[in-house]
């Protein structure tokens, strides 16, 4: 008797496991307005809600791990507004994804929903500033004679833009929002050139530093003003 | 105690006396003056029990009417006469809609609408073959599975008071049997909190339903004129 209502259990939890309910009676709505880098308007960009879930098969999770879930989305006006019903989720990954599409840099809102239902159910993400994305083309030869190094950084702000919201307050600790990427190396006789492309966007600042056979460091800064930023420098 | 436990108790009230008058029915068939017999179904407290299928129609500037198409559902149905015409009754079914509108709503494709509620009603029945009725919920609750886009794996539940309205057409095709033709019109009164801004879109969910389906039809005398005559 007993092994039987233990398989009866069991079978109902597999069955009914699988699923992933969202909160009860609930609607939330995220409103804001996407600009670009010169706060004018961008209309119909995407802004979706999502939540991530484990979705449990039994007493183990997916071999995929969590799974994003989107509860609701919309597109921006030709205003730049944006309104977006959805359902909601009390969940510690709850994120608001607006996309910029493959010419502008993406923004998310990041915010721990477990504890914490948005004041009058509004998530107001105000102005969306998404900057159009640019390449840094740095290109370094050597064209001094052989022995001479060469050590130098760049340093640059990336693309990436999520900002994480505690009880909708920012919390800047945990955000990553155009952090200073940077790349650090030495060139001598072994490998007297250097070539390579990074992501940031226009208006990005980019900041290049160098010695010369350890000599006195000279940094020089930039602003990036087109979509592919070409630094050309020779040694 | 909750509506939803006032719906049981009173749904299990009703049932237990329509399943007593149908015990307390003479067991032996009794014989008018012509000599026709009569089936035991012929005695004891009044009442019907019935099945329907139902169309499903969206309606108003909520958000059922917004985003929501229609696509049938099904009801079962009873009833039992408290007194003359009056009768006290309970429903459940099911109604399923497609959500065609995502960005009215949020994300999912698909509502199932279940409702379980009691109502109040009176009949008029003009000729032999013919009853009209009206009746009105008095209380009940409907549960709303919204079911995510990407399949049955995730969904949402939204609940709602019930606000049912409702009247009806019984043409009789025999003594105890009868063909059902209704209109229901549905205003539940959500339980959604949702922001200021949105709170009119779903603070209702209006919708009718147009059913037809078959009664069946058992007893005799309404619960009060019986006792009455005991």
């Amino acid at each position: 008797m007993y092994k039987k209502t233990t398989l009866i259990l069991l079978v109902i939890f597999f069955v009914f496991s699988c699923e992933v309910q969202f909160d009860r009676n609930i609607r939330i709505e995220t409103t804001g307005k996407t600009v670009d880098e010169n706060s004018i308007a961008i209309p119909n960009l995407f802004v979706g809600v999502f939540t991530e879930a484990a979705r449990f098969i039994g007493f183990y999770p997916t071999l995929n791990g969590d799974r994003e879930y989107l509860l609701g989305s919309s597109n921006s006006d030709e205003n730049g507004d944006f309104s977006v019903t959805s359902l909601f989720d009390s969940d510690q990954d709850f994120f608001i994804f607006v996309d910029g599409g493959d010419s502008r840099t993406n923004y998310i809102y990041s915010s721990d929903t477990f504890d914490f239902e948005p004041q009058n159910f509004i998530f107001n993400l105000d102005e969306v500033s998404l900057k159009k994305k640019a390449n840094i083309n740095l290109n370094i030869t050597r064209t001094s004679a052989l022995g001479t190094a060469l050590d130098f950084y760049i340093s640059y702000q990336s693309p990436l833009c999520e900002e994480v919201f505690v009880n909708g307050v920012l919390d800047e600790a945990l955000s990553n929002c155009n952090r200073v990427e940077s790349v650090f190396r030495t060139l001598n006789d072994d490998s007297p050139n250097y070539e390579k492309t990074s992501n940031s966007f226009i208006t990005g600042t980019i900041e290049f530093g160098y010695s010369i056979n350890g000599g006195a460091e000279t940094i020089e800064t930039f602003i990036i003003n087109q979509e592919n930023y070409d630094i050309n420098f020779s040694y | 105690m909750t509506s939803t436990s006032v719906i049981k108790f009173v749904s299990v009230l009703l049932f237990s006396m329509f399943t007593l008058s149908i015990w307390c029915q003479e067991v032996e068939p009794k014989y008018n003056n012509d000599g026709v017999g009569h089936s035991t179904l012929d005695y004891g407290v009044k009442g019907s029990f019935g099945i329907a299928y139902n169309v499903v129609n969206p309606s108003g500037d909520k958000y059922f009417g917004l985003a929501y198409k229609g696509k049938g559902g099904y009801a079962l149905k009873f009833k039992l006469f408290v007194y003359d015409g009056f009768f006290l009754g309970g429903s459940s079914g099911f109604s399923y809609f497609e959500n065609t509108n995502i960005e009215i709503t949020g994300n999912y494709d698909k509502t199932r609408v279940g409702s379980h509620y009691l109502f109040l009603g009176y009949e008029y029945r003009p000729v032999e073959k013919l009853a009209f009725n009206v009746n009105a919920s008095l209380f009940g609750e409907a549960r709303h599975k919204n079911e995510y886009n990407a399949g049955n794996e995730s969904y949402q539940i939204d609940k709602a008071k019930i606000r049912a309205f409702e009247v009806s057409l019984d043409y009789f095709v025999a003594p105890n049997f009868s063909i059902n033709v209704y209109y229901t019109y549905r205003n539940d009164k959500t339980k959604i909190k949702t922001s200021s801004d949105l709170q009119s879109r779903f603070d209702r969910a209006q919708f009718s339903i147009i059913g037809l389906g078959v009664n069946f039809q058992f007893g005799k005398e309404a619960i009060i004129s019986s006792f009455k005559n005991k």
